[in-house]
């Protein structure tokens, strides 16, 4: 086998490596469970906390405990992280997975009442 | 404003080195395994003073990030303008995150697979005589922003080095102003 027919199987094993190890959705949004708003807290932490402030309640970005982020719609909040706001400061997050957004808004929604 | 399905960033870079760098961070024109033989002392004097300018194209499906990058690389000392390419694949091991602190679980690694190369020049754009690399690549994105990421290339035609390796270090600053 020449050296080329080698690296064309290696890189393919390497895709489908990829592939398997992401344990597919079951469905477009996650379970609401502590888990999922732990994980989601702690991706807050990694991308959120430095503008929205520790607690989520507002630095140099809104407070994330008003109604108007409560009472918005799950989807709409999801939306919202893909295309963000960057007139107003907020960064898209597109380039985080569908199931870590969908993660983050689970925390956020968490944070009702508290 | 709204997320676009192709996302377009247009990047542009100027260098002032000289022959004897040998750093390959991108392959334009019919840049070949010859141009590194050249021996460093005499390679030193060659001074190149470049523009470059990319036009990166991405978009993120499934937990898929596909890129593509289109190269202008002009030397200011009046050579021709030399174009190449760059296009990956690649996605994280977990598109989930894990509930507890980790810096080795799957969520921050990601695997890929580029493919980059020559496009040879103005007035010249052709495969010919151009050089191409097909590398698989590794990220270890940590919590604190810190993201390491190793390449290893090999060369895919005869113009080609046979293995290069890549490998970088890089840290996301958090939003600094509002």
């Amino acid at each position: 086998m020449n050296f080329h027919k080698r690296l064309l199987i290696t890189l393919t094993l390497i895709i489908w490596a990829a592939g398997c190890a992401v344990a597919p959705p079951s469905q477009p949004a996650p379970r609401e469970t502590s888990s999922e708003i732990r994980a989601g807290g702690k991706l807050f932490a990694q991308h959120c906390a430095s503008c929205h402030g520790v607690n989520a309640t507002g630095s140099r970005a809104p407070s994330l405990h008003t109604p108007s982020v409560q009472s918005m719609p799950d989807a709409t909040l999801v939306q919202f992280l893909i295309d963000g706001d960057l007139p107003k400061g907020m960064p898209s997050w597109s380039r985080l997975p569908e199931e870590r957004r969908w993660q983050l808004v689970r925390y956020i929604k968490s944070l009702k009442g508290t | 404003m709204k997320e676009h399905a192709v996302n377009p960033v247009l990047y542009v870079e100027y260098e002032d080195i000289t022959g004897a760098d040998r750093i390959f961070k991108e392959v334009v024109g019919f840049d070949t395994f010859e141009d590194l033989l050249e021996p460093a002392d005499e390679a030193r004097h060659e001074k190149k003073r470049e523009v470059e300018a990319k036009l990166i194209l991405s978009t993120n499906r499934k937990g898929w990030n596909v890129a593509g990058n289109l190269i202008a690389e002009k030397n200011l000392s009046g050579e021709p303008v030399e174009f190449g390419y760059a296009a990956a694949l690649s996605r994280p091991l977990a598109l989930a995150a894990s509930p507890d602190p980790c810096s080795l679980c799957p969520e921050n690694f990601s695997l890929g697979v580029e493919m980059y190369g020559g496009l040879g020049e103005w007035r010249e754009v052709r495969l010919a005589g151009t050089s191409h690399y097909i590398a698989p690549a590794i990220a270890w994105n940590l919590p604190n922003g810190v993201t390491f990421k190793l390449s290893p290339s090999f060369g895919v035609n005869s113009n080609s080095n046979r293995a290069l390796v890549r490998f970088g270090v890089s840290y996301e600053i958090p939003q600094l102003f509002r």
